[in-house]
């Protein structure tokens, strides 16, 4: 479904992404593990068009979208959510996740004129039942910025899946989560995220990668250093030597 | 109502116009210290096309507005890849540079044995349409009011449209926006064209309500004031800046022992919003809550 | 060939001028990432206070020189507190319209004590000038761009040798782990914006001095040479100022000689205008400031 081929990214004499080969098969959950400042949230802005990669091409459904431009990339179907979480913060709940619906509406100027949000624009049904499965519907009207941390990490993914994407990137969705709030995140991507499309998790946290994901890869100073089912890849020395040096647990 | 009224309460409709173009592009999280220059390059080219070209006014506004229109989206896209201080730069410059070139323009014709046609620091003298036609300055304030109604009229539909919320998502975070499937950079060049063309119909009418422009006028204070207007009514809702207008010249005209120490008043008023409410009297979430309470209340009724 | 020669020794002279109010700039903009539009007014109200007392209580020259220094660094504070101490660090834009509004206040001020068009500056020396083969100096401008080294040369020691400089250095980079360091940053902060206003302080008097008279256009004068050259060279750049100094004075006094005086001022604004379309940085700024570049600074 989406297929790196030797994917680099340079910023001045840092290589933040190194010859990255990987294919992203249709269905699965991906799990991209790594050290801090091994390259994860850099692979994603690169897939996602926030900037260009500096070499090798990127394919999504059988299309180049190598260097587009990040609304073309999102509309042909990537969503992502934020590691920082990034929401709208003076709009609604409900306007945050509707946020996702300009890019289905099709028509001209005029269509840019309609009142929203209101019915004849964008799929409001489709948001409500978002906003229902990610158990936010009750704060449709509250702004964004009141919400606790949890709920505005559930608000993000409402927001990648309203618009139906085929392939859904969640930037650390359990960041800052107590090991409950971890747990009712990694049922929500198994649950509302994982049925119907595929999926990239980038994660620390290994309760979450080891309840979620299919596939495993890991990356380390821009490399991909291991790659295969989680079990395999968590028992690799390779691995645990890059993420606690020589031994240890890996379930910090 | 005598002619002092009527000046001052015209005064406020034109400068109105370039307080909502100004709070346009506030909207889409840009600080533009340049709208007087679409203001001025309107009423040059208003001016212009009724005294030089013996156009109807309206015709001279529906000229300049789509002159002021054109300019600063083409200023719009070279300062593209721009973002916050630097923006703001370029528009003081590009505003300043523009000022500078209507102190050199001179093009002037010959219109019923009278040259005509702006002269350089002079100013641009007979723009004499409402003499010609003896319209009275209150016909011509009504004038001001009814564009002035159709603009925030038009301007409170787009902040219920589609458009109305694109804009307020560049405002608050352009890469999310974009991630969203929006292209923020045609969002953006439209953005800054409407703001031109809402400060190009108050040009239109401010060169034909005083009859003489000069460039001076159109100095970097007009754009201040106009940025200040609606940073202090509120930048929740179109009326933001009205407010803000009426503020400064409604409130701080009339009180007389404030007379030469109005910018003291003013520059410590602004000063001091900023610190308090750094998004104006009627910010996002002031609009948000009365919004709620009035809902509530039509509910009850109903 | 021998006009263009002096016109650019000219320039050069004007734009060494330039070149001690860039300075100010650039440092505000180095430690707080913000730009402090009211720069000129304080420096003008400052010498407004000094002529003041020249005008009507008739004090020494060197009284009018130190007073309109403390008033500077006085009035400097006052902005400080105001417009920057006050407003959160992030609200950028904030904190430059609200000095902008400062600066309409602090010229009002201005002109409330001194109403008239004109006052003659109390200048500490005269004019002088030299030839040197075909071409004119002048002493005061040679002097002033040799003031401007040794004020950039200075800074740099402050910045790089010293204690305070080191804190300085820190609080502009990430005020937060200043703090945890056990830095003042707010005292810091003060500190630099009462040393720029008394740089600035001493730029305006020797601005002044040589003009020899003090308008009420000095404080937009002031501001805007001073940013359009901080700009030029780099925002946060010491040598940028004054690179960005002498180009402007130099493009302006072409532009002044071979098209005339109404071409002086909209030379400067085209120069800056496109040095931000094309090289946004400025000359010795960061080389890219494209959206990939803040893109990848938000992420």
């Amino acid at each position: 479904m989406l297929a790196l081929r030797k994917v680099e990214k340079r910023f001045g004499a840092l290589a933040a992404l190194d010859n990255i080969d990987l294919e992203v098969a249709a269905g699965e959950v991906l799990g991209v593990i790594g050290p801090n400042g091994s390259g994860k949230t850099t692979l994603l802005n690169t897939v996602t068009g926030v900037y260009p990669p500096s070499g090798g091409r990127i394919s999504f459904q059988g299309a180049d979208i190598t260097g587009w431009k990040g609304h073309r990339i999102a509309r042909l179907g990537i969503a992502r959510t934020f590691q920082n979480i990034r929401l709208f913060p003076s709009m609604t709940v409900f306007e945050n996740v509707w946020a996702s619906q300009h890019s289905r509406v099709s028509g001209g100027l005029l269509a840019l004129l309609r009142s929203c949000p209101a019915r004849s624009c964008g799929d409001t049904r489709r948001v409500e039942e978002m906003l229902e499965l990610v158990g936010l519907l009750e704060d449709r009207e509250v702004l964004a910025k009141h919400l606790p941390l949890p709920a505005r990490r559930r608000l993000e993914v409402a927001r990648a899946l309203t618009s139906d994407p085929p392939l859904v990137f969640l930037d650390e969705p359990a960041g800052g989560m107590t090991p409950a709030e971890t747990a009712d995140m990694a049922r929500l991507i198994r649950e509302v995220v994982a049925p119907n499309r595929t999926c990239v998790v980038i994660e620390h946290k290994m309760a979450l990668i080891a309840g979620v994901c299919t596939r495993l890869c890991v990356l380390d100073f821009g490399r991909k250093i291991a790659e295969g089912l989680p079990g395999e890849v968590l028992a690799d020395a390779n691995v645990r030597q890059a993420y606690l040096g020589s031994d240890g647990a890996l379930d910090a | 109502m005598d002619d002092y009224v009527v000046t001052v309460l015209s005064n406020i409709g034109m400068i109105s116009f370039i307080a909502l173009s100004a709070y346009l592009l506030l909207l889409t999280g840009e600080i533009s210290f340049g709208q007087q220059a679409y203001f001025g390059l309107s009423a040059y080219a208003a001016g212009a096309a009724t005294a030089m070209y013996q156009m109807p006014i309206w015709a001279g506004i529906v000229v300049g507005a789509c002159a002021a229109g054109l300019v600063a989206m083409v200023v719009g896209a070279l300062t593209l890849q721009l973002s916050g201080l630097y923006f703001s730069i370029a528009t003081l410059a590009f505003a300043e540079m523009a000022r500078l070139i209507l102190l050199i323009v001179e093009i002037q014709v010959d219109v019923d044995g009278e040259m005509v046609g702006p002269e350089g620091a002079n100013g641009f003298h007979g723009i004499r349409w409402m003499f010609e036609r003896d319209i009275s300055l209150t016909e011509f304030m009504l004038l001001i009011y009814g564009l002035l109604a159709l603009t925030l009229i038009c301007l409170l539909l787009v902040e219920r449209s589609r458009l109305g919320s694109i804009l307020r998502m560049l405002g608050s975070d352009d890469l999310l926006a974009e991630m969203q499937g929006l292209n923020t950079v045609r969002y953006r060049i439209l953005a800054v064209g409407m703001a031109g063309v809402i400060a190009g119909v108050g040009g239109a009418l401010y060169a034909h309500f005083t009859t003489y422009v000069e460039p001076q006028f159109f100095n970097v204070m007009l754009g201040v004031h106009a940025l200040a207007y609606g940073l202090i009514g509120g930048l929740g809702t179109a009326f933001g800046p009205l407010i803000g207008v009426a503020i400064d010249i409604g409130f701080l005209e009339a009180i007389r022992f404030i007379q030469g120490y109005r910018m003291i008043v003013f520059g410590g008023l602004v000063a001091i919003l900023l610190i308090f409410m750094p998004r104006g009297i009627l910010d996002e979430e002031r609009v948000h809550r009365l919004k709620a309470v009035f809902s509530r209340r039509n509910h009850a009724r109903a | 060939m021998i006009d263009f020669v002096q016109n650019t020794v000219d320039g050069m002279m004007f734009g060494s001028s330039y070149a001690l109010l860039a300075i100010g700039f650039t440092i505000i903009f180095g430690v707080m990432r913000r730009i402090n539009l009211s720069f000129g007014a304080t420096i003008m109200l400052g010498a407004y206070i000094g002529t003041w007392l020249h005008v009507h209580h008739q004090v020494s020259v060197w009284i009018v020189a130190l007073t309109t220094l403390a008033s500077t660094v006085l009035v400097g504070i006052y902005v400080e507190r105001l417009c920057f101490h006050a407003i959160r660090r992030s609200a950028v834009l904030a904190s430059m319209v609200s000095s902008f509004v400062i600066w309409m206040q602090l010229e009002e001020a201005a002109i409330h004590l001194l109403p008239e068009r004109t006052y003659a500056f109390p200048a500490l020396f005269a004019a002088v000038s030299f030839e040197l083969g075909p071409f004119l100096f002048r002493a005061e401008q040679t002097s002033m761009l040799v003031l401007a080294m040794i004020m950039v040369g200075a800074l740099h020691v402050l910045l790089y040798r010293t204690r305070f400089g080191l804190a300085l250095r820190a609080v502009s980079e990430n005020p937060l782990a200043a703090a945890y360091m056990g830095i003042n940053a707010a005292w810091v902060t003060l500190c630099a914006f009462a040393l720029v206003s008394l740089m600035g302080g001493v730029a305006g008097y020797a601005i002044l001095s040589t003009d020899a008279q003090i308008t009420p256009f000095f404080g937009l004068w002031a501001t805007f040479k001073g940013l359009i050259a901080m700009m030029l060279g780099g925002m946060g750049s010491l040598p940028g100022a004054i690179l960005g100094g002498l180009l402007l004075g130099v493009v302006e006094a072409h532009a002044l000689w071979y098209l005339g005086n109404e071409y002086k001022d909209l030379s400067a604004y085209l120069l800056l205008f496109g040095m931000l379309v094309l090289r946004p940085g400025g000359l010795m700024g960061q080389r890219i400031l494209s959206r990939e570049a803040l893109a990848f600074r938000r992420v």
